[in-house]
């Protein structure tokens, strides 16, 4: 897929931006949200030569669902060119043409809502296999100009999902919650999935006996065993998570003992370095986005509870999470914000500590238990698992619990990490 | 018995009747002449030793042949029902152990249990087990494969002070990825919180 638009690009950026209400949210905390207008954007159906109505309309399906998933946006599509009482603040038209000796070409364009003034015009260009990733693509760059944040239509999310009894793999799905493609066949329970930056994939299976952390050294390379480094070791190996550089695997070592201590692996010498040592429980270890710091849950208080400490394993704080039994940290892109499961009142809910006010807020309620949170790349949305009657599924929660998406119909996943790598 | 003697023996006979019969001698017939026959060589007598001993060795070694397969016929069956009484004890003395809500520590209730597995285990002391720890749906999944691991972990060393070495033993938790049961209640939750053994 290339694009062409460089030379095409006839936007005033800033006027663009400046126009729109939601430009400017913050990262992790959304400016109040009831204050938050929604930009209207009107998407009207173009109709092109029969032969490409179908790619025509199989593409402004897409574009329409990852706009409405967005956030910021208030979508209508319609088949005709006047929206009728929307008065949208934009319209995005796309027109799909097929030329001879060429893959097939989209043109968009975007205007001003009420004056039809032309903001932007941008061609692109592929083959109709890649339709999906293309109309994600003209997604995320509308969002870009439209917010400032580029957006997440490209992203994917990946986790562990049961096959059949006993057996779990790791599959990924679109944000969309569409495009769902399995990235394991060990026929074996695999766990735990971490995606670098660079798209490489962590995961803990027992394909071999004891749990062993595989992955893939080289982007796009073959699965390996990472760690331990010779097979047959009698610890149990655990929560990978790979370091914002790419370099280095925090993970937990389970040991005969009985103990359990995080662990980081760098990829480059195979040197390994022990950040806890304390007894008890220390496990699911996740980075900040800098890699100076890393959060884990550790029950040397009794119960399980979220901490802090440096990369080095230095002083390790304890985060006030009002007591709760906690577990799963996931620290949010801004480092900000700690997102974690908690259980109250006999279920396991979703929470964000904010360091800045020691604040707790839960963004699950209801039936149902909620657990594994993992930020949106842009730190605006957590994803997480939801299950009822021990059935779960995958759930995106935007803005701190003000609006909540089913991430597709899967049943029986669990662990998500969310990536904009592809 | 050669043709040579069986010639010799029938003369002998008509001699000996002839002289205890109390008649009166008739006068002497030459005896009809004996065919002479040949002795066989001396290869044909080895051929035939050889064979004999070829024979011989033969049967002894189908006897020799008989008695291994009954042999090991015999120890098969002593195997299998060693193997069978092996895996009768092991289906009674390799019962799960339970545990507290987010805790590994052995309960006084399950000792007993603990102390029959390790009386199975120093009766068939060649035999190897694998320690499973599992957790309820509570905690979080790689949390629980930590804690799954504290209770196979304290259920090991708990049959080693009674007696057992630590080669006997492997470790393994599937925390919550294999329960039993999927209810959310205690009872369902109590019966997902196990140390389970498997002979390996």
């Amino acid at each position: 897929m290339r694009s062409r638009s460089k030379s095409r690009m006839h936007v005033a950026v800033a006027a663009f931006l400046a126009m729109l209400p939601v430009a400017g949210r913050s990262q992790g905390r959304p400016s109040n949200d009831k204050q938050m207008k929604a930009v209207k954007v009107h998407l009207p159906l173009t109709r092109g030569a029969t032969d490409d109505a179908k790619v025509a309309l199989q593409f402004w399906q897409i574009l329409s669902k990852d706009l409405s998933l967005a956030g910021p946006f208030e979508t209508v599509s319609s088949e005709v060119d006047n929206p009728g009482t929307l008065e949208p603040d934009l319209v995005l038209r796309t027109k799909v043409q097929r030329t001879p000796l060429k893959p097939f070409t989209i043109q968009v364009q975007v205007l001003e809502g009420r004056t039809h003034r032309l903001l932007y015009r941008k061609v692109y260009e592929g083959s109709p296999v890649w339709i999906r990733r293309i109309a994600h693509r003209v997604a995320d760059d509308f969002t870009e100009r439209a917010t400032g944040v580029r957006g997440l239509a490209e992203s994917r999310i990946v986790f562990a999902r049961e096959t059949s009894k006993g057996v779990k793999e790791i599959f990924q799905v679109d944000r969309d919650g569409e495009g769902l493609l399995q990235l394991t066949h060990y026929n074996s329970l695999t766990l735990s999935p971490s995606m670098a930056s660079d798209g490489r994939l962590a995961y803990v299976t027992y394909k071999g006996g004891p749990p062993e952390i595989w992955g893939q050294r080289k982007v796009g390379g073959p699965h390996v065993r990472l760690y331990p480094l010779e097979p047959n070791r009698s610890e149990i190996l655990l929560s990978p998570a790979w370091s914002p550089d790419g370099q280095q695997i925090a993970f937990a070592q389970s040991d005969k003992r009985g103990n359990c201590d995080v662990m980081v692996l760098d990829l480059k010498d195979q040197h390994v370095r022990r950040l806890t040592s304390r007894g008890g429980n220390n496990t699911e270890p996740a980075w900040d986005a800098t890699g100076t710091r890393l959060a884990f849950t550790s029950d040397r208080s009794g119960t399980p509870q979220i901490y802090l400490m440096e990369s080095d394993g230095s002083n390790p704080r304890r985060v006030d999470t009002e007591g709760r039994r906690s577990w799963n940290p996931a620290l949010s892109p801004d480092g900000n914000c700690v997102a974690y499961s908690a259980r109250i009142d006999g279920k396991n809910e979703v929470l964000v500590h904010d360091f800045r006010n020691s604040s707790n807020t839960q963004i699950t309620h209801g039936e149902g238990s909620s657990e594994a949170p993992a930020w949106s790349p842009d730190g605006h949305w957590i994803t997480y698992t939801h299950s009822i009657s021990g059935t779960a599924h995958l759930m995106v929660n935007g803005f701190l619990g003000h609006m909540v998406q089913p991430l597709g119909a899967l049943a029986q996943v669990q662990s998500p990490d969310w990536t904009r790598a592809r | 018995m050669t043709r040579s003697t069986t010639t010799a023996l029938l003369a002998g006979a008509i001699l000996l009747g002839a002289g205890l019969a109390c008649k009166k001698p008739e006068p002497m017939q030459a005896p009809a002449p004996v065919p002479v026959k040949q002795g066989p060589s001396q290869a044909e007598l080895d051929a035939k030793a050889a064979a004999d001993r070829r024979a011989a060795e033969e049967a002894k070694r189908r006897q020799a042949e008989q008695e291994t397969a009954q042999q090991a016929e015999q120890a098969r069956r002593v195997a299998a029902e060693r193997e069978a009484a092996l895996k009768r004890a092991a289906a009674k003395a390799l019962q799960d152990v339970h545990f507290d809500y987010d805790k590994s520590e052995i309960r006084a209730e399950d000792r007993p249990q603990l102390q029959k597995l390790s009386d199975f285990l120093k009766a068939y002391p060649a035999v190897k087990i694998e320690i499973q720890g599992h957790c309820d749906e509570r905690g979080t999944n790689e949390y629980n494969l930590a804690l799954g691991n504290r209770r196979a972990s304290t259920t090991m060393r708990y049959l080693m002070a009674l007696g057992s070495p630590e080669q006997t033993f492997t470790l393994i938790s599937f925390g919550k990825e294999k329960p039993l049961c999927t209810e959310g209640n205690e009872v369902c939750w109590r019966r997902n919180r196990r140390a389970h053994f498997e002979l390996k």
